[in-house]
């Protein structure tokens, strides 16, 4: 797992870092693929979601997709994608 | 293993060595390139990257022409500095067609091979360039060593531009018999074409509606070396779109991989036709290597991973695909809203896959993981299943609109080759040239081909892995028929020819 800080510009967690985190296993075709779950902890709440239990205890992955990957440069549209979703949390 | 060998090189390369190579004067000249390793599973190719011109001093014309110690170890250095092998290019002013090695040149080439294998761990590849016709022939330096060492002459060397230019040495791979049953074909391009066209190893990836009526075509057209690539059974959904599938496939749950052979072996024209499969994803590793066998591939998949690594592989390892699909959208009430069917020859020179935005490579996670089909993830509301609609009078049209383009990228009628993606729409009945350009940020159309230093999307395919253990998990009695059933249509076919 790899997990790094992101502070989004709205939702209930605005201006704040939060720890999110990607598996490994979907960072080996990085940066062709990109991953498709965010695993964000339990504590930071998305309204609508499809969502599994994550392999890191107490916290959950979310699935979600991201737009026009190969277009933009690999990290920054990650770190964007990312700090999209969790503009979405309620808590 | 013994393997052919093989060079390829993009229009932009064949430009620059040619500009170095052919003097106005007339005499002879030569130069140094670095070269990348393509390696399959029965051909290894050298893909050219970079011409290194030589600097004043570095070689001497006399009719002939002779290069410098210094020329040999720069460009050896060069080549192993990015990982590569390197290339000893010459030219033959008055020649045309493929070149038999003079023995001064097969003396220049030897006694440079094993220094330059000594510097990059990869065989010297000697290449001369007619200057009557631009033709290329090539070889590899690869067997033995010191002053045994020998070379293996390459089956073809391959230009891939605007249109595929395919030079082939005639002793290797020899012109098809002509059976007289391609005169009307022969006419319409010429013997020559014929010629070519006949001899290229072209792969189809995936056998359904598009895919078994290209693999058809194409053996119609007299092509010699077919290979259908394929994992999935013929099942009752696939009837309404696979032409020349029947109910008795059906109920021996045929791979459609082996209904593609019968249908491509019972229509070809050539005089000893070989139509192989493969019941490898070309996700996996190995379909991968049956993959960069081939001079080009024909992309009749859905699947986002599979056309992520088809796309990839036209810019790492230079084997140009023709892509395409169908959409069809349709009202709530399920009317026919409209249908539109594109086609584009994914090459250098041309966007890729992500950039016409014909493949979206945020699925490509989720077809890796198998989600794609899952109906446990389709519940949970991450999206909607696909239906993918298609009928059998449009699936047609997309099978046409990648055979043109594979026409116009092989013969270039008038002069033009690939006419660029293309899009028609069925609704208005008009055809559309797709404007695309490549996104700044693209990873593949700019970058330099690098054949086996690609980056590695190949992986463990479940879907594959699922599709194969049904076909092998039939009844005994199921496996029993289907055995009979192809041995008749295999002697059906011989004695019908």
């Amino acid at each position: 797992m790899v997990i790094y800080l992101i502070e989004p510009v709205d939702g209930a967690w605005a201006g704040t870092a939060v720890e999110t985190a990607v598996a490994c296993a979907e960072l080996a075709r990085w940066p062709q693929v990109p991953p498709h779950w965010i695993h964000l902890p339990d504590k930071v709440q998305l309204q609508r979601t499809n969502s599994q239990p994550s392999s890191k205890a107490e916290w959950t992955m979310h699935s979600r997709q991201i737009a026009d990957w190969g277009r933009d440069d690999p990290g920054v549209a990650w770190a964007s994608h990312v700090r999209g979703v969790l503009s979405e949390a309620t808590a | 293993m013994s393997r052919e060998t093989s060079v390829a090189m993009t229009g932009a390369t064949h430009r620059a060595l040619r500009q170095l190579l052919l003097r106005g004067d007339g005499q002879e000249d030569l130069c140094f390139a670095t070269y990348r390793a393509s390696t399959g599973r029965a051909r290894r190719t050298a893909l050219l990257v970079q011409p290194i011109p030589p600097r004043p001093g570095d070689r001497d014309v006399h009719g002939n022409a002779t290069v410098t110690g210094d020329y040999v170890l720069r460009a050896a250095n060069e080549a192993r500095q990015m990982g590569g092998g390197v290339a000893l290019l010459h030219s033959h002013p008055a020649g045309s067609g493929w070149q038999p090695m003079s023995g001064p040149d097969r003396d220049a080439e030897r006694s440079y091979a094993n220094l330059a294998r000594e510097i990059t761990g990869l065989p010297l590849i000697g290449l001369t360039l007619a200057g009557r016709d631009q033709a290329w022939s090539a070889r590899h330096w690869d067997r033995g060593v010191g002053r045994e060492v020998e070379r293996t002459d390459c089956v073809n060397v391959r230009v891939v531009d605007d249109r595929l230019r395919v030079f082939w040495h005639d002793g290797l791979r020899p012109e098809p018999r002509d059976t007289g049953r391609q005169l009307r074909t022969v006419a319409a391009w010429g013997h020559g074409t014929q010629a070519d066209l006949t001899r290229r190893r072209v792969l189809v990836v995936g056998v359904g509606s598009v895919g078994l009526d290209v693999a058809v075509r194409l053996a119609a057209s007299g092509l010699t070396d077919v290979t259908i690539m394929d994992f999935d059974l013929v099942e009752e959904h696939n009837l309404d779109r696979l032409i020349g599938a029947g109910p008795r496939d059906v109920r021996l749950r045929l791979p459609k991989t082996h209904v593609a052979r019968r249908e491509a072996l019972r229509n070809a024209t050539a005089a000893d036709p070989r139509v192989r499969i493969s019941d490898r994803s070309v996700c996996e590793r190995d379909g991968l290597a049956v993959a960069l066998d081939h001079d080009l591939i024909f992309s009749c998949v859905d699947r986002p991973w599979a056309r992520a690594v088809l796309n990839s592989l036209a810019y790492t390892d230079l084997i140009p695909v023709i892509d395409g699909g169908i959409a069809i959208d349709t009202r709530e009430e399920g009317s026919m809203r409209n249908a539109t069917w594109r086609s584009h020859v994914v090459r250098p020179g041309r966007p890729c896959m992500v950039c016409t935005r014909q493949l979206d490579m945020s699925l490509v996670a989720l077809d890796t993981q198998g989600l794609l089909d899952d109906p446990a993830y389709i519940a949970g509301g991450g999206r909607a299943s696909g239906l993918r609609q298609n009928v059998a009078p449009l699936s047609v049209n997309v099978a046409a609109a990648l055979l043109a383009q594979y026409v116009s990228f092989s013969v270039a009628p008038g002069g033009f080759g690939d006419p660029g993606p293309l899009q028609y729409v069925l609704s208005t009945h008009e055809l559309h040239h797709l404007g695309p350009s490549s996104s700044p940020s693209c990873m593949y159309e700019p970058s330099e081909p690098v054949g086996d230093q690609r980056a590695d999307l190949t992986g463990k395919d479940p879907v594959a892995e699922r599709g194969r253990h049904r076909a092998r998990t039939s009844p005994l009695i199921l496996r029993l028929r289907r055995s009979i059933s192809g041995r008749l249509d295999e002697r059906h076919w011989r004695t019908a020819f």
